[in-house]
């Protein structure tokens, strides 16, 4: 991946985003709403569930639910990970914003992304872009909480 | 010898029959000097015959008769006693100029000279009593002489057809012991080469054994150190597995530090993530800290791609390891393999140096047993050529001895027929014999029965005739009988069996027998001869006369030579 490529600074709206590979797909969780990287968590399934929520695991004393974000992109299954990890991220609500995991097969590396080259998605994808050759999809973590 | 030349072998003193046909006329005392000198030649020749036929040398008795019928014939000459005649001994009674006394000394004298014995020694009334006794001691002793030579002989003819037997057999075992000797030599000889071929082949054998023996003990040498090189190269192996197996220990400890390097990659590059968050979280200021994180997740990358190529290259370090600790496993099982099927050869091979040993220690014992067989063959073989050239030495001799014994059977022969040449008042004289049997015959005529039957009655009296015939004064046989042929003769002319070698002849005046008889007009003996019928006999003819003096018939018996030695004995 070309990392400096998509650090240079844009005319456009420029922000930072955290690119995670799950499967054979990487998706982009902007920054700011990102909380923390860690070894990825224990998680106790939840009974009766949706099958997006692999469960509930601890983190920092708290319960912490955690999304599959393979099967929240619907992304095919790729090599097995060698180093798993939990992205914590800030999900805004109507009264405040809670910490929601998501596992991850990689955490990569932080890049610029330049809002004016997304391509429009839906849901809790704000859009598609282009990092290198590579097609990246950018979440949207508001909309995690809310689905 | 053929009845053909019977004319000029004729026993009976032919001579003697010759100077009976003449007369003499001389004083009494000039005729008993000479009866004498007569009587003394002939057992002069008796004696020497005797020697003759014991194997003397003949010609004493040649030398003898010759000078005593020079005496005889000089005595004769000087006397004027003898004087040739053309008439027969019958013509001396003719003589009417001789006295009496003469003519019967004459007469008696001729028969003395003729062998007749018995009418020598007749009394005769016109001789003076001691010419009658010289004459009788003479015929009487003449007898005696030719009684005891027949005697003598006959021993001898016994002895020698012992001897014969004898021979023959001994002739015959020679012959077979010869053909014994040879095919034994022969055995012997085969058995030499057999066993020469035994010795050679064992002394072969000896030397393949030596050479197993030698190649075994260098194999053996070989095999113990390739049982020590397997040895050596199994506990290498051994080495090398354990070795292996210390490296794969290795290698999992190098990857469980890889592992833990790798964890701590993973969580430099979390940790740099978490900077670069943290740093852009703080906005302008948070810039340095995000190039420094940057630099610690791009340290963090290149340890993880390290840690990857360490792995990779690890991985190929153990699958080598595990290859060798696979090909040191079948190494070692194999060399386990190798070195008990070396242990086994190198037994296998002991062994068969052990039996090359025994193969040729054997070996050796047989060739040299063969060579002493070979020797003692050879050493049998030489003894059986001696002792064949002595069984042909043998059989050489016993055919010069057969020759010699046939010489003596016709020596003994001659004897006998010398003695048989005598007519004496004897059941062993022949001619004495016969002449009863013609005077039986000539009686007043009879019956053809009557003289068959007096033939056949002939041959039962006197068994060793083989043939007894009568023929007329022609020669005719008139009554033939023989012991041969008695069933399936042809008829004569008689109407009876007519039996015996002639019947198919019956003119038998051609035979030399009945021309003597003829020409002499008295009883004949024959030298042997080959009769018709194959058999070696002699023959006594008897002649028998009309009362006018004419021939009326012929009396003829056949003797085979091989019977005469039963003339005489009791049938």
């Amino acid at each position: 991946m070309d990392a400096s490529k998509a650090n240079e600074p844009l005319p456009s709206e420029r922000s930072g985003h955290l690119l995670v590979r799950v499967g054979e797909q990487i998706c982009a969780v902007p920054v700011a709403a990102v909380r923390r990287v860690v070894r990825a968590l224990t998680v106790h399934p939840l009974p009766g569930a949706r099958a997006e929520l692999a469960g509930l695991a601890e983190f920092g004393g708290e319960p912490l639910p955690v999304l599959d974000l393979g099967r929240l992109i619907g992304a095919p299954i790729g090599p097995h990970p060698l180093f798993p990890v939990t992205v914590v991220v800030w999900s805004r609500t109507g009264e405040g914003r809670e910490a929601i995991g998501l596992a991850a097969d990689e955490a990569l590396e932080v890049v610029d992304l330049a809002a004016a080259s997304w391509l429009p998605a839906a849901g809790f994808l704000i859009g598609e872009a282009l990092v290198g050759d590579q097609v990246v999809r950018v979440l949207d973590p508001d909309q995690l909480g809310a689905g | 010898m053929t009845e053909e030349g019977i004319e000029e072998e004729l026993l009976l003193n032919q001579t003697h029959r010759r100077a009976s046909s003449e007369t003499e006329a001389e004083p009494r005392a000039a005729f008993g000097a000479f009866a004498l000198l007569a009587s003394a030649s002939a057992a002069g020749v008796v004696l020497l015959a005797i020697g003759l036929a014991f194997g003397a040398s003949a010609w004493p008795l040649a030398a003898f008769t010759l000078v005593a019928g020079a005496a005889l014939a000089l005595l004769a000459g000087r006397r004027g006693v003898f004087s040739r005649s053309a008439a027969g001994v019958a013509g001396v009674a003719d003589l009417g100029s001789i006295p009496a006394e003469h003519a019967a000394a004459s007469a008696a004298l001729s028969e003395l000279r003729a062998g007749d014995l018995v009418a020598a020694a007749e009394a005769r009334p016109d001789l003076a009593p001691r010419v009658r006794a010289a004459i009788a001691t003479a015929a009487d002793g003449l007898a005696t002489l030719a009684e005891q030579l027949r005697s003598v002989n006959g021993e001898t003819a016994t002895a020698t057809d012992g001897v014969v037997r004898m021979t023959a057999e001994l002739a015959s075992s020679s012959s077979e012991l010869s053909a014994s000797v040879t095919e034994i030599t022969a055995a012997m000889e085969e058995l030499a080469r057999t066993a020469s071929g035994i010795s050679e082949r064992a002394i072969t054998q000896v030397e393949l054994a030596t050479r197993v023996e030698a190649r075994g003990a260098a194999g053996e040498d070989a095999l113990v150190e390739a049982v020590a090189g397997v040895a050596e190269v199994e506990a290498r192996i051994a080495a090398i597995a354990e070795r292996t197996d210390a490296l794969g220990a290795r290698s999992k400890e190098i990857y469980r530090v890889l592992d833990l390097i790798a964890e701590i990659a993973q969580e430099t590059h979390v940790l740099s993530l978490n900077a670069a968050i943290e740093a852009a979280a703080a906005g302008v200021e948070g810039r340095r800290i995000a190039v420094v994180a940057e630099e610690v997740r791009r340290l963090a990358s290149r340890s993880r791609d390290s840690v990857a190529s360490v792995r990779a290259l690890l991985d190929e370090f153990s699958a080598s390891i595990r290859g060798t600790v696979v090909a040191t496993e079948e190494g070692a099982k194999e060399t386990r393999r190798v070195l008990g099927s070396a242990e086994r050869a190198a037994v296998a091979v002991a062994d068969l140096r052990a039996v090359g040993g025994e193969t040729s220690a054997r070996a050796g014992k047989i060739s040299g047993a063969t060579r002493e067989q070979d020797a003692a063959s050879d050493e049998v073989v030489a003894t059986l050529r001696d002792v064949l050239y002595v069984v042909e030495r043998t059989s050489a001799a016993l055919a010069g001895l057969d020759a010699t014994q046939r010489r003596l059977e016709r020596l003994v022969l001659g004897v006998e027929l010398l003695a048989q040449g005598l007519r004496r008042d004897s059941s062993t004289s022949l001619v004495h014999l016969a002449q009863g049997w013609g005077e039986r015959l000539a009686g007043p005529d009879s019956t053809a029965e009557a003289y068959q039957r007096a033939l056949d009655e002939l041959l039962v009296e006197a068994p060793y005739l083989d043939d007894a015939y009568l023929v007329d004064a022609k020669g005719y046989a008139l009554f033939l009988g023989s012991r041969r042929r008695p069933a399936d003769a042809p008829a004569a002319a008689d109407g009876r069996a007519a039996e015996g070698p002639e019947h198919g002849d019956r003119d038998l005046s051609g035979r030399p027998w009945f021309r003597a008889v003829v020409a002499r007009g008295r009883t004949v003996l024959t030298a042997p001869y080959v009769s018709v019928n194959g058999r070696t006999c002699f023959t006594v003819a008897v002649p028998a006369f009309q009362p006018t003096g004419e021939l009326r018939s012929v009396l003829g018996v056949d003797v085979d030579v091989h019977n005469w030695t039963r003339i005489g004995a009791p049938s």
